[in-house]
């Protein structure tokens, strides 16, 4: 009943699952889209520059050529070009694909068997081949495709890493404005959690955003409802009290003055059984009356443990003692009248069941109560049995039986428990009835 | 004894006043608060035993009104409340005893004596005079250890005399003390019942004081 309400985990765990996967999808359609875009401006651009780059090495090469076969053979070949020197190889080929001048750092086997023109991918490069001199010359500039893919992921990590860390951080944001948006339904979730059966003020619903109005409106007609039909029980629980118990009243009373006068012997006979009778169904009402009073009782906050002992043993008269020891913890949540109620039944209890020596009420240690009295042990068969409803205990007792489980009814209520102990603590034999209460 | 009985139920408030008039007291029944103001204003109670919830009103209003002018009767409640907040709100009212219905005759008996017990400042209901027992409670009377019969009038004038040890008693005071109202008193009724009396417990006890009343010696 206590613990704080929020918002239920799988609420937002929902919407923030639901946003970040929109956020990956949309973030990986977004870099694939991105990928393949500047992966085909790149290789367009680069292409551009080997054909540009080759129509520029070209007469530098035919005239370097041409100047060679006049001093030597060996090839000192002009740079390809000064911004793509170090990543554009070029080879000059005669028509017959021999290998007659290369870069200085291109590889001396030919990039291709055969000598197309135009452009051609191999394995390991991007070529572009030009007839030269009517097609008795080839330059072919080469490109390898490791450091066209080296260029590619450059350009792709300048905008797939962004892309990336923004994946868990759309999470965050996920995350921040899910909880964010469900605060009216937590804020909602507590004040309905503050209602209880002392509370059902209603729920005002310009507090909340209109979405939930609907909902605010459901439980506050709820409410209303229960409150009406609580308030309706604990009149009829008070009203019942005064409605039974002064009829009640009067029978057993006309019929006790019966039974005091002269009467001839079937008649005193009948007088008599009526009496039982009045005095039984006197017991039962008492009893329903308890139960009602029990189950409307407010929780309430109650400082003195011990003056309700004391002020109920005041009912019995002298042979019922309290001690209040000095451990005991005095204020539990209960409501006066439902605990004195329970007191009630465990002192009737111990009276029709005890020896008919003194009882005692102990307060302490800690949050309770314990009711003593003097008596055989009783089998711990017996004890289980006891709480449940319409079990008594030896036959000597006159009691309807219902005592013990209505004050178990009653502590449950009030989130204690109530333990039956025999012998009592401390004692070599006798009952006790302790009831523990929840501490505040 | 003269008691208000304040009680709006007819069945049980006829068998209360038989009950207590088989007990020597004598009876004035009230249906309401504004009866029973009228009673009280008329006639010396030595008890009322008050009703809580009556047509006119609470039995609390008519307590507090009786003890905030002084009235010190005792006042015994018989309600069909029964819990606890009721119990010390009708006691802190000014009851000396709070009775929840239904309740057996005999324990009213026994309250009513507890209470009187307490109001004459006697902690037993056992009182001794020599070899003369009279034990207020159990109404019952003894001479050296032999029961005495006597009959509720009879008793109800000891009581009386026992309770004020010393005092001159009116006779007036005596016949308000044993007739409600309406009752039949022959001039002579007291004077007879203190004869009787004195025939079964000794003539020295009780003195007449002719012309003032009577006298419970205690020596």
């Amino acid at each position: 009943m206590e613990r704080p309400l929020r918002t239920p985990p799988a609420l937002v765990r929902h919407a923030v699952l639901m946003l970040t996967g929109l956020t990956v999808v949309s973030s990986i359609i977004a870099g694939m889209f991105g990928l393949w875009t500047i992966r085909y401006e790149l290789n367009e651009a680069m292409d551009a520059s080997m054909e540009e780059a080759a129509g520029r090495i070209a007469p530098l090469a035919v005239e370097t050529l041409f100047e060679k076969e006049k001093q030597s053979s060996i090839i000192s070949a002009p740079r390809a070009s000064e911004q793509a020197a170090a990543s554009l190889f070029y080879q000059v080929r005669d028509d017959g694909g021999r290998v007659l001048m290369q870069s200085h750092d291109a590889p001396a086997e030919p990039f291709t068997d055969a000598i197309l023109e135009g452009f051609a991918t191999t394995d390991a490069y991007r070529l572009f081949t030009l007839p030269l001199v009517s097609r008795s010359l080839y330059i072919q500039v080469a490109e390898p495709i490791e450091q066209r893919d080296e260029e590619l992921f450059e350009a792709a990590s300048g905008f797939l890493v962004p892309l990336a860390l923004f994946v868990p951080l759309s999470g965050l944001l996920a995350w921040l404005l899910a909880n964010r948006a469900f605060r009216p339904v937590n804020r909602l979730l507590a004040e309905i959690g503050e209602r209880h059966g002392d509370n059902l003020e209603p729920i005002q619903t310009d507090k909340y955003p209109a979405e939930l109005d609907v909902a605010v409106e459901t439980v506050n007609n709820l409410m209303a409802r229960l409150r009406k039909s609580l308030e309706s029980e604990r009149e009829f629980a008070s009203n019942a009290a005064h409605e039974l118990r002064t009829p009640i009243a009067g029978a057993l009373a006309q019929t006790e003055r019966l039974l005091a006068q002269p009467l001839a012997e079937t008649a005193a006979k009948r007088a008599a059984l009526v009496h039982t009778s009045l005095t039984r169904l006197s017991q039962v009402t008492e009893k329903l009356l308890q139960l009602a009073r029990a189950d409307n009782g407010r929780s309430e906050r109650l400082s003195a443990i011990d003056d309700v002992a004391k002020a109920v043993a005041r009912e019995y008269g002298s042979n019922i003692q309290v001690s209040v020891g000095d451990d005991v913890h005095k204020t539990v949540r209960i409501d006066r009248d439902v605990l004195a109620i329970a007191l009630r039944n465990l002192i009737e209890n111990a009276l029709a069941y005890g020896d008919g020596q003194q009882i005692d009420i102990r307060a302490g240690p800690g949050p309770r109560l314990s009711v003593v009295n003097r008596g055989a042990v009783v089998p711990p068969d017996l004890l289980v049995e006891l709480k449940r409803r319409h079990v008594r205990g030896t036959d000597t007792g006159s009691g309807s039986g219902i005592g013990l489980s209505i004050v178990e009814h009653i502590m449950s209520q009030c989130g204690g428990r109530l333990e039956l102990h025999s012998p009592a603590e401390g004692e070599q034999n006798g009952f006790e009835a302790r009831m523990l209460f929840a501490p505040v | 004894m003269r008691v208000l009985l304040v009680e709006d139920d007819e069945i049980l408030g006829d068998a209360v006043c038989d009950h207590l008039a088989s007990e020597g007291h004598a009876v004035d029944w009230a249906r309401g608060i504004e009866e029973a103001r009228d009673f009280l204003s008329v006639a010396p109670y030595q008890l009322v035993v008050l009703d809580l919830q009556l047509p006119d009103g609470a039995g609390e209003a008519l307590l507090w009104k009786m003890r905030n002018s002084g009235e010190s009767v005792p006042v015994i409640i018989v309600t069909a409340r029964d819990q606890l907040s009721d119990r010390l709100h009708g006691l802190n009212s000014g009851a000396d005893d709070y009775l929840v219905k239904p309740f057996a005759l005999a324990e009213l008996s026994a309250r009513i004596a507890a209470v009187l017990r307490r109001y004459a400042g006697q902690p037993s209901s056992q009182l001794r005079f020599e070899d003369l027992i009279i034990d207020r409670g159990a109404r019952s009377v003894s001479i050296s250890d032999r029961e005495i019969e006597l009959t509720s009038r009879e008793w109800a004038i000891l009581d009386q005399l026992v309770a004020h040890p010393n005092q001159i008693l009116e006779k007036r005071k005596l016949e308000d003390a044993l007739y409600q109202f309406g009752a039949e008193i022959e001039s002579n009724t007291i004077e007879v019942y203190v004869s009787r009396l004195r025939a079964k417990i000794g003539k020295d006890r009780i003195k007449t004081l002719r012309g003032f009343g009577y006298k419970w010696n205690v020596r």
